[in-house]
């Protein structure tokens, strides 16, 4: 995941605000978005989308931390972590989820395997309880 | 047989005395050769390759970074192997492939490890060793063929380098065999009461096309040369054999 101030050797790939990409943008490095970008994102590990930055694609990562705003799809394999600033209009899978408070989703949002469920007992065959309200007996009423 | 391209500069009186001590080393070497001396008048491109069909195997240029970029793109084809003797300043391609400066350069020579690296070339004419650079306001950039690059702001550089040069001033290690460039578009903000700040994109890629205004001029080792639109830019892997020391950064 990223770390802050992380230099720009570890970083393959810098979206700076200056800058507008459009298309399918697939990369085997970390990410970091600043820009704006229309189209769709793949990278193999990390991914960072800034304050300042908007993205209309649908994400495909293994970490991100967004703190931008994002109008598409996420697809996070390991963890996702929403800063405070962070819009998200679309759905989520993710394998860890962090959300700050002031943090805005709009989204279904799905984590983990289905064989994680728990496995629902079937209490239709099991004899059902009489649960009736206990009388006090009159002893203890006379106490 | 050992072929020698002196740069138009050396001609000044300054470098005679360097120039003597280099052939007299090359002679005691036995590595001496023929030599052309590059002319603004003379049209050198046909004698140097007419010379080269007659069977040289060694081409040495005498000079500088330029002189270096000027040979390569006269050469009809590269399947020779190309050495550097590095006279004077802007010799930042020799500092990179571990070539000392005049004299010691030929000692370099004469112990012949050959290393392939890559070229950049653009639009399938000419080539490029290190970076070029361009302004960058209303540019299009495509990307493998896979995404464009909107440069929309103003006050834009791009840079594309085929070996990184930033990584040079850090003293580091230069790889040459990703097969990629570095498209680096630095774009800067000026305030009026503040001081202005720099923004820097990053991208790699193997293959791009740069459209836009009709020509764009591109900055290519201290020469300035204006390439019509598109221009379509890629590399050409393990292109060029050189001549390097042992003391070499890139790898």
């Amino acid at each position: 995941m990223f770390k802050e101030n992380q230099t720009t050797s570890e970083t393959d790939t810098i979206i700076g605000p200056s800058v507008k990409v459009e298309g399918d943008f697939v990369t085997e490095g970390n990410v970091i978005v600043e820009g704006t970008i229309c189209g769709t994102i793949k990278t193999s590990r990390s991914l960072k989308v800034g304050p300042t930055s908007k993205i209309f694609a649908n994400i495909w990562a293994e970490n991100a931390l967004i703190a931008g705003e994002i109008q598409g799809n996420l697809n996070i394999s390991d963890k996702l972590e929403l800063t405070s600033s962070a819009k998200i209009f679309g759905d989520i899978k993710t394998g860890n989820l962090s959300i700050a408070p002031g943090a805005i989703l709009n989204g279904k949002c799905q984590m983990a395997d289905s064989k994680t469920k728990a496995t629902k007992p079937e209490f239709s065959k099991q004899k059902k309880l009489e649960l009736k309200p206990q009388t006090p007996t009159n002893t203890e009423i006379l106490d | 047989m050992y072929y020698y391209i002196y740069d138009n500069y050396l001609s000044e009186k300054k470098y005679n005395t360097t120039i003597a001590k280099i052939e007299s080393r090359l002679t005691d070497l036995g590595i001496n050769g023929k030599i052309i001396k590059m002319s603004i008048l003379k049209n050198l491109e046909k004698t140097i390759n007419d010379d080269i069909k007659k069977g040289i195997k060694t081409l040495v240029v005498v000079g500088n970074d330029k002189t270096l970029n000027q040979t390569i793109n006269l050469l009809d084809n590269l399947n020779l192997t190309i050495g550097l003797i590095p006279i004077g300043p802007n010799n930042n391609i020799a500092k990179l492939l571990g070539i000392p400066e005049g004299e010691a350069a030929c000692d370099i020579l004469s112990s012949r490890i050959i290393k392939p690296i890559n070229l950049g070339l653009i639009n399938q004419r000419q080539y490029f060793i290190t970076y070029l650079e361009m302004p960058g306001d209303g540019i299009y950039i495509n990307c493998d063929d896979n995404y464009f690059i909107n440069v929309e702001d103003k006050d834009n550089i791009i840079t594309l380098s085929n070996i990184y040069w930033g990584d040079y001033e850090n003293n580091t290690k230069i790889k040459n065999n990703t097969e990629y460039f570095n498209l680096i578009i630095k774009n800067t903000k000026k305030t009026i009461f503040r001081a202005k700040k720099e923004y820097f994109s990053y991208f790699k890629a193997k293959k791009l096309t740069i459209t836009g205004e009709k020509s764009i001029p591109i900055l290519l080792i201290d020469e300035k040369r204006i390439i019509k639109t598109p221009i379509n830019l890629e590399i050409a892997k393990e292109k060029l054999k050189l001549i390097v020391g042992k003391k070499r950064t890139l790898i």
